[in-house]
């Protein structure tokens, strides 16, 4: 990590594809772009299955990647094929994902169909030999998560899932500020997501509200635990590197009473093997504190969505911090620090500092959407990825579940995979 | 908690390297020490600070409750009895006083300030008094505090056994003793204020001060030749054995003459990094 070096706008320009690559001790996955020079000339053919709002968000960076045709489309919707097909012009059409996962052209699928649709086509594309970048959360329960996660292990092929904050250049940064202890001993986690809207998307004609508003209705979705905590849980993990044990909580519809079968209003507390609490709060009729997952350590906290950063007290001194990282590597460089005196009144006020100097473009989507492509070229699955992404799901769905049944949840040992401290007791 | 830490292991060596830090003085004090024993290291730290506080309510120009607030208030009516410390810094800063050629002066806070009245200025050694012989000197010691600060840290460590660290006081004043792990002495970069150039120094047993009115609006240093705040001088850093002489010393070449700096030079044994 470079402290003294780190002037914000470089650090910015710098953060191509090769740049990222600096993240790979606090972040692996992120070398999946080790290669990306040599797979230039390289080529593959993607199938998008459920270009509905967020396929064609994705499909918006493939078609913008010269080593991907987005070759085939599947939709049972007319209007989104339709849309999908503006974006690919040339992709052949296919009204049922079997056909589509028949095509022997297509290398790997994009899975952008609503949860409850994902565990068939993901598990037939394994199957089918396809590289599968599966839209999050995973699965419908915990148990679909495992098995796709173990069909990508049997298969070996590619898999990952649609957590974008593991390429989001402000996360990168302060995962990799909170691995080196910066903000000393991180004890908890709070992380939120309000807004104030019904979270409704207009129906054209009253049969299509259960395929149009698919998120509000039970046999489809969780609801605000599958749409926005799958996100934010993530972070516990990365932060802390440990997977929690115990989830409890509330859930309710308490105001958007409109025939919506998920919770609006939603408060749980996981907990790790050392009592760390992180917690996940969605509330839908109240966005003032918007969303944001604040990692709370003894020294410092960290506000990676808005890219921000604070000290309880006095910061450390970047030319110090430099020389903790540098003797790391048995260093011995010059510390930038010695200058007239430092005052309080010279000191910045504690509005924070900024992770990185400016908010950056994009919010890692694209380069996770790239990242795929790289795996999928060089056909190798980068470290961690695709465990993240099973705990990021599985853990919210658990988290569904204790609201559902009213009592405290610990994480079931057959669902362990082996990942940092969840190895299988048995 | 007011000390705050960071640890990093050295290597395969059972060696830890501290970064402890506070803020003190008004300012903030960082320093770096290696030892195999982190109760040993962080015992020291807090003993630093300890020091570095206690030195503070002794000497603070600024804080009403301080030893040095007290005399400046009551010592032109009778001789005060003081602390062994203050007795010190005030004896030391008279001597620097004779050695920079009038330089380094610590009344030129004082209402009427004139080159004489720091001639006011009284001790008692027997009784370990002090009396001022004018009605309006004030004493302020605020650099000049840090240097001494340093002094007594390096006592601190000596006593634990630590032979190697390095303390900055909010960087303008800096105690390198013996090595960096992984090197000859300690480097220190300061940028210049002019064209921002990084100056590299290697200090082993050695203090860099740095002395100047270097962020603009915040002129602080007031010229015994004038009574005035120094205008131009950007700044200067020297490199002396010990964290007193320092804070004199760099204080004194951004007042002096071109002649005087020379002369006073020669008199410390000090090393002139830059003046600008
Ligand atoms: N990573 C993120 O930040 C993010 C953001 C938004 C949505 N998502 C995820 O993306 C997925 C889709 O969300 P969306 O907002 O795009 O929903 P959407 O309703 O806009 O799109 C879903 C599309 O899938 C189609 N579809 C439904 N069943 C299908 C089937 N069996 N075969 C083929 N197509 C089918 C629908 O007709 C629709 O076009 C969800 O899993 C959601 O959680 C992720």
């Amino acid at each position: 990590m470079d402290f003294k070096g780190m002037k914000r706008r470089d650090f910015l320009k710098n953060m191509g594809v090769a740049g990222l690559t600096a993240f790979v001790a606090s972040s692996p996955w992120v070398s999946a772009f080790s290669e990306s020079a040599r797979t230039q000339k390289e080529k593959i053919r993607l199938g998008i299955i459920g270009p509905g709002s967020r396929g064609r968000h994705l499909m918006h960076f493939l078609c913008k990647n010269p080593k991907v045709e987005v070759a085939a489309l599947c939709d049972i919707y007319r209007p989104s094929i339709d849309a999908a097909l503006r974006l690919a012009p040339g992709a052949k059409v296919y009204a049922d994902y079997r056909q589509l996962l028949d095509d022997r052209s297509v290398d790997g699928v994009f899975v952008a169909t609503p949860l409850n649709a994902h565990y068939p086509i993901v598990m037939d594309a394994f199957d089918a030999g396809k590289h599968v970048f599966c839209e999050k959360s995973i699965g419908y329960t915990i148990e679909e998560c495992f098995r796709m996660y173990n069909k990508h292990l049997e298969t070996g092929l590619i898999f990952f899932t649609g957590q974008q904050r593991l390429f989001d250049p402000r996360y990168l940064k302060a995962m990799e500020m909170v691995h080196a202890g910066i903000f000393g001993e991180v004890n908890a986690i709070r992380t939120f997501w309000n807004r104030n809207d019904d979270w409704r998307r207009q129906v054209p004609s009253p049969e299509l509200e259960r395929l149009i508003n698919w998120r509000l209705y039970r046999e489809s979705s969780k609801g605000l635990m599958t749409e926005l905590a799958c996100h934010q849980l993530q972070i516990g993990s990365w932060a802390l590197q440990k997977i929690p044990e115990t989830v409890m909580g509330h859930g309710a519809i308490t105001y958007w009473k409109d025939g919506r079968e998920v919770y609006d209003n939603i408060s749980c507390i996981y907990t790790f093997d050392d009592g760390k609490i992180m917690t996940f709060d969605s509330v839908i009729s109240n966005k003032f504190y918007g969303l944001e997952e604040q990692i709370m350590g003894h020294l410092g906290t960290v506000e990676p969505e808005k890219g921000r950063y604070f000290f309880e007290d006095v910061a450390p001194a970047p030319g110090f911090l430099q020389m903790l990282n540098d003797v790391e590597r048995k260093l011995f460089d010059a510390l930038p620090f010695a200058g007239t005196s430092w005052a309080p009144e010279t000191a910045n006020e504690n509005r924070g500092e900024f992770i990185l100097g400016e908010r950056p473009k994009g919010d890692g989507t694209d380069l996770l959407v790239n990242a795929f492509v790289e795996a999928a070229i060089t056909r190798r699955q980068p470290e961690r990825i695709a465990e993240e992404g099973y705990y990021a799901s599985a853990l919210c769905l658990l988290g569904d579940q204790a609201l559902q049944e009213k009592r405290a949840l610990t994480f079931p040992d057959e669902f362990k995979i082996g990942y940092l401290n969840h190895q299988r007791t048995k | 908690m007011t000390v705050h830490f960071l640890y990093k292991k050295l290597g395969n060596s059972p060696k830890h390297l501290q970064y402890a830090w506070f803020s003190a003085m008004h300012t903030r004090v960082d320093m770096a020490l290696y030892h195999a024993s982190k109760e040993l290291l962080k015992d020291t730290a807090c003993q630093i600070y300890a020091e570095v506080a206690r030195l503070e309510q002794t000497g603070s120009f600024y804080s009403a409750e301080s030893e040095l607030c007290a005399v400046n208030r009551h010592a032109a009516a009778k001789p005060v009895a003081i602390s062994r410390d203050l007795y010190r810094m005030v004896e030391l800063s008279l001597e620097l006083h004779k050695k920079t050629l009038g330089c380094f002066d610590v009344t030129v806070n004082s209402g009427s300030y004139d080159s004489q009245t720091i001639a006011g200025v009284a001790l008692e050694k027997e009784a370990q008094t002090i009396f001022y012989r004018r009605p309006d000197i004030k004493i302020d010691l605020s650099g000049f505090l840090k240097g001494y600060a340093l002094e007594q840290a390096r006592a601190i460590l000596a006593k634990a056994g630590l032979k190697d660290a390095l303390i900055s006081m909010g960087g303008s004043s800096v105690l390198a003793i013996g090595n960096h792990p992984f090197g000859g002495g300690w480097k220190v970069d300061f940028r210049t204020a002019k064209n921002g150039d990084a100056t590299a120094v290697r200090l082993h047993n050695r203090c860099l001060s740095t002395s100047g009115n270097e962020i603009p609006g915040q002129k602080h240093i007031i010229s015994p030749h004038t009574g005035k705040y120094i205008e131009g001088i950007g700044r200067a850093a020297v490199v002396t054995e010990t964290g007193t002489e320092g804070e004199a010393l760099s204080t004194s070449l951004c007042v002096a003459t071109a002649r005087q700096r020379e002369e006073i030079l020669q008199r410390f044994k000090a090393e002139q990094i830059l003046i600008d």
